[in-house]
């Protein structure tokens, strides 16, 4: 598999797991603690899909896996202030 | 002229911020997440203390979500339901339960149950329901919330129901300044005769006042309501200070991803343009997050 196709699927596949994360965000609307569980569950995934791409790309860094575990943290820390719990 | 190469070098990659918007350094993000978190304890904190300074701004009234409730009916070709009194007493012991023991489910932790409440104020059910919510701004919100959840929606769209009650109360939950609505549905186990509740005169006057002291007493029920204005409303100023914060960090990293794209910047760090995507979505998620609670 080429890098230009491996990138795209790579993208695609984050394409798919955020839009499965709004998807089941807007099915749980109204109870803020599933939101807030969902919002969770979306920043690891997004976490994990940063270290599997870069450790496909053969670019896993220590400072890459920070950066996309403080990207997801932030994150977290922002849909728990949103949600008041 | 300071502050301007301070903004550059924040969020331009440069020399000084060897090649990368320095907002995006380690360093940089764990700060914004520790500024974001103290945020959230000082609001929480300004909230908890001088909630009529920082708070929930609300306007719910009885009436309106009366209104609400069925006009969802009508659009579904049912009947809609009638204010009751009885069942508007049950659902003001329940939210005054609620705050006196101090929790956030349909069942008491000493055990009491709906029913428990419906019973109490003198309704005789043969089918009976409850949905409950805390902190919405506005009567639509809570019955659009309830219509969003399957299990509330059947509750609001059952043709077995007849009577609605509602209670709007404000209090202390939990340590927090809480506005409950209790919505209770029923149909009484004997219902009586549709002419004699409509036609009192009929019945004579022993009977007439009895209803008339009820009907003036549901007139009381319908305008019944709560309205907060705080200084601030707390969703307001949460909703735009994540906002904000989702822009900046969505500026900064477009802006690196432009630059390094240009002067083609080789350098350890993680994907832009799924770091975009990924606040995008963030973003719609604080648009998408629910002000208030419903249970």
């Amino acid at each position: 598999m080429s890098d230009a196709t491996e990138q795209m699927l790579n993208v695609f596949i984050l394409v798919i797991i955020l839009g499965m994360g709004i998807t089941a965000f807007v099915n749980v609307q109204g109870n803020q603690i599933a939101q807030l569980m969902v919002g969770v569950i979306i920043a690891v995934a997004y976490a994990l899909w940063g270290l599997v791409h870069h450790w496909t790309q053969e670019s896993l860094h220590k400072k890459i896996v920070i950066e996309y575990v403080l990207i997801g943290a932030i994150a977290v820390s922002v849909l728990i202030t949103l949600s008041g719990i | 002229m300071g502050v301007l190469r301070y903004v550059h070098h924040l969020f331009v990659p440069q020399s000084s911020n060897n090649h990368r918007a320095k907002l995006l350094h380690i360093d940089a993000l764990s700060i914004c997440l520790i500024v974001f978190l103290l945020v959230n304890i000082g609001l929480k904190s300004v909230h908890r203390h001088f909630p009529d300074v920082l708070g929930y701004a609300t306007d719910i009234y009885v009436q309106s979500l009366l209104n609400k409730t069925n006009e969802y009916r009508t659009n579904a070709n049912l009947d809609p339901l009638v204010l009751n009194d009885t069942l508007s007493k049950a659902a003001m012991l329940k939210a005054q339960n609620m705050f006196s023991e101090n929790y956030w489910a349909h069942n008491s932790p000493s055990g009491k149950t709906p029913w428990v409440f419906i019973t109490q104020a003198g309704y005789q059910y043969s089918v009976a329901g409850e949905n409950l919510a805390k902190n919405f701004m506005s009567s639509d919100g809570v019955v659009d919330a309830w219509m969003v959840s399957p299990s509330h929606k059947d509750n609001i769209l059952k043709p077995n129901y007849r009577d609605v009650g509602f209670a709007i109360v404000n209090g202390v939950l939990n340590g927090e300044e809480t506005t409950l609505v209790v919505q209770m549905f029923g149909t009484q186990a004997y219902s009586p005769p549709k002419q004699a509740k409509t036609e009192p005169v009929e019945e004579g006057a022993s009977t007439n006042e009895p209803i008339a002291i009820e009907q003036t007493h549901v007139e009381q029920v319908r305008i019944q309501g709560v309205s907060i204005k705080p200084k601030y409303d707390i969703h307001l100023v949460v909703r735009v200070v994540s906002y904000t914060f989702i822009s900046i960090m969505m500026v900064a990293i477009g802006i690196d991803a432009i630059v390094a794209s240009k002067r083609r910047i080789v350098r350890v760090a993680g994907h832009n343009m799924s770091h975009i995507l990924f606040f995008g979505v963030l973003l719609i998620l604080s648009v998408l997050t629910t002000s208030g609670s419903i249970l």
